[in-house]
């Protein structure tokens, strides 16, 4: 199927008035919950995901959770607007700029922008995905289990290694996402790991339940003992299209976002955050006017907003070409996607064509339905914000656990998310970033499994994966962007110590 | 937070070898042809307990390299902050958590709806110290809303409660 007759048989599933309708719920509910203080993607995600398991067909369950990933997205540019509270990584540098629009009664015209250059970028990384992707999923076909293990792994330590936070840190959180995901039923020996005589641990730990704990729970709790007091610029938002001149000094600013955005987000790890932090740096070293860069200056919301959106879309071409998630949103996808039986990878687009292409046309009409539903609603987004922590705290906590208990219904999995929460809540005191743990978790299966495969290939030895010319050269373009990331880290230590 | 770092890299450190010695003597390591079911976890828990060791130095590093100057009045600010967090935790976090702990406790035993209202009740009062008037408008609602949302439109199965059957 050449990539004009797939987007046409996409668009044929995802136009079907059920996926039409679970397209604009995601993007609706996705954005009510994104716009809520501490509540980015990853948690929203989590907080959704139970209602997976009672929609049938996978590529209507896809579409939902990629319209809560999109929706949460734009959620999140609101509250860094009108809160200066990022809802991620990814929003901060929006707050900069688009929180001191607010502060001068600007805050529709950030919010505008915001939406437009998310929808600008969002579009534009769809095109580049429909062209790109299958290319990459042939290129991918060949993969033996040794080519897997060494994507899987160079992919998690680009996840640490580019996240921005500490490297010690990231690489515990990695090392404990796999032993997470070691629990329960060893499949080639049969043996079982870690479950200490718990019939329910037999299986593993559920990933939705760990999410939901760590994300959206940890969240909670760190709330609890948190003295930030959020205070909103305003609620009468006013106009929100820009005006001539706003357009004008934005225009460039989108599509230059766009550009670093997509192929950012192509990398494990690269994702949002590195991409709206690159694209603000380009702004403020390109503009004639860098001075006003910190003070409002409407370049400093599009640029950034444009590169996180671009990233978002070009992040599933590595999840659904070689199975590889590069973020914790885009693991919750991946997640997901198995869920409801489907392995993503270079099989998915012979083997689930409906799924590819399905989940690919209805990102163009997602992209749409939130341009739409945020111009003109933004005023009611804004109105969420005063939900008060006390309401909306004890509501999502009985989210999760309702959530989690649907999934097998036994009570267990409750306490395993209270076990989870509390884990989440003490990573947030220690500062670390559960990402690269989550990814960890997800993509622990095929680690293990392409590890011991490529061992019996190999007569036991690891020089398999240095021998094989596709994994050699992940192994070494892994090499290249750690050692110049090391350089790039030291150079500014140097700098800061002289 | 100095302490709690060298607190947890040490846990941390004791874990990792806690996991290296139980899929070493339990698990099984296998051959490298054909690696055992304690193989992969027994290299996570080494590097779980290596990771610590660093993070243990790093957070000694740290400490030592800070400079004295402006240190004590650092110390009065960071006294009257963490006085402010204990009684955070005291007065919400930790009443937070038990509920928490509790509503997961009676959720099959009490049903939905008995621990449900209980636990917003709870909360309303204890965490947020809200008045008995607001506190049971939020529970009726919120249990209401919940069960409309997972018991009709979603047709989650929600326990009764097994000390009313």
């Amino acid at each position: 199927m050449d990539i004009f007759s797939g987007l046409i048989s996409g668009f044929s599933i995802a136009l079907t008035p059920i996926n039409l309708l679970f397209a604009f719920l995601g993007a609706l509910v996705g954005t009510a919950i994104g716009v809520l203080p501490g509540l980015g993607p990853a948690a929203t995600i989590a907080l959704l995901m139970p209602a997976i398991y009672v929609i049938d067909a996978p590529v209507t369950a896809i579409i939902l959770m990629a319209g809560i990933f999109y929706g949460s997205m734009y959620g999140g540019s609101t509250t860094s607007i009108l809160l200066n509270l990022p809802g991620e990584a990814a929003s901060v540098v929006t707050c900069i700029d688009g929180y001191q629009m607010a502060l001068k009664g600007r805050a529709g015209a950030a919010l505008g922008i915001a939406a437009i250059a998310s929808f600008v970028a969002g579009t534009i990384g769809i095109v580049g995905m429909t062209l790109f992707a299958p290319k990459i999923a042939g290129l991918a076909v060949g993969f033996g289990p040794p080519e897997k293990f060494s994507l899987a792994v160079v992919g998690l330590l680009m996840a640490v290694t580019l996240s921005g936070a500490s490297v010690v840190k990231g690489l515990v959180m990695l090392a404990l996402g796999l032993l997470l995901a070691s629990v329960g039923l060893d499949p080639i020996s049969g043996k079982t790991r870690f479950s200490f005589g718990v019939i329910e641990l037999q299986s593993g730990f559920d990933f939705v339940t760990l999410a939901m704990g760590v994300f959206g729970l940890g969240e909670i709790f760190y709330g609890l003992e948190s003295a930030i007091k959020t205070e909103i610029v305003t609620t009468k938002v006013g106009q929100v299209w820009p005006t001539m001149k706003d357009w004008v000094a934005s225009r460039m600013a989108i599509l230059r976002g766009t550009l670093v955005g997509f192929f950012i987000g192509i990398i494990p790890g690269g994702g949002a955050v590195i991409s709206s932090l690159v694209s603000y740096a380009v702004e403020k070293r390109v503009s004639k006017r860098p001075e006003e860069f910190g003070q409002g200056a409407i370049e400093g919301v599009a640029g950034p907003e444009a590169a996180n959106n671009a990233a978002s879309s070009s992040s599933f071409i590595p999840l659904l070409t070689l199975g590889i998630p590069g973020n914790a949103s885009i693991a919750m996808i991946f997640a997901a996607l198995l869920i409801k039986g489907i392995t993503p990878g270079p099989f998915l687009i012979v083997e689930h064509p409906d799924v590819f292409w399905g989940v690919i046309a209805s990102m163009y009409i997602g992209n749409v339905m939130l341009l739409v539903l945020n111009l003109p609603l933004v005023g009611l987004w804004a109105q969420l914000l005063r939900v008060p922590f006390g309401i909306m705290a004890p509501v999502i906590i009985l989210f999760t656990a309702i959530g989690s208990y649907s999934i097998q219904g036994q009570a267990f999995d409750i306490y395993s998310l209270v076990g989870f929460g509390l884990f989440g809540y003490l990573l947030r005191k220690l500062k670390f970033e559960p990402g690269a743990m989550v990814l960890a978790f997800v993509l622990g299966p095929m680690v293990e499994g392409s590890m011991r495969q490529s061992l019996l290939m190999s007569g036991g030895s690891f020089s398999i994966f240095v021998t094989r010319p596709i994994s050699l050269a992940l192994i070494g373009l892994f090499a290249v962007l750690a050692i110049s990331q090391s350089a790039v880290t030291l150079r500014k230590r140097f700098r800061t110590t002289t | 937070m100095n302490r709690a770092e060298k607190v947890s890299s040490i846990v941390l450190i004791a874990f990792g070898l806690f996991v290296a010695f139980y899929s070493r003597q339990y698990l099984k390591l296998g051959k490298m042809i054909t690696p055992g079911a304690g193989f992969l976890p027994y290299w996570i828990g080494i590097a779980l307990a290596v990771l610590g060791a660093i993070w243990f130095l790093n957070t000694r590093l740290s400490r030592s390299g800070s400079g004295a100057r402006g240190e004590e009045r650092v110390a009065v600010n960071a006294a009257a902050e963490k006085e402010a967090l204990r009684g955070r935790i005291l007065s919400k976090f930790l009443p937070g958590v038990l509920l928490v702990i509790l509503y997961a406790w009676l959720f099959e035993k009490a049903g939905y709806l008995v621990s449900t209202a209980l636990f917003m009740v709870g909360w309303q009062k204890v965490v947020e110290k809200e008045g008995w008037r607001k506190t049971a408008v939020i529970a009726v609602l919120c249990a209401g809303c919940m069960y409309t949302l997972f018991s009709y439109l979603l047709k989650v199965y929600l326990p009764t409660g097994t000390w009313f059957s």
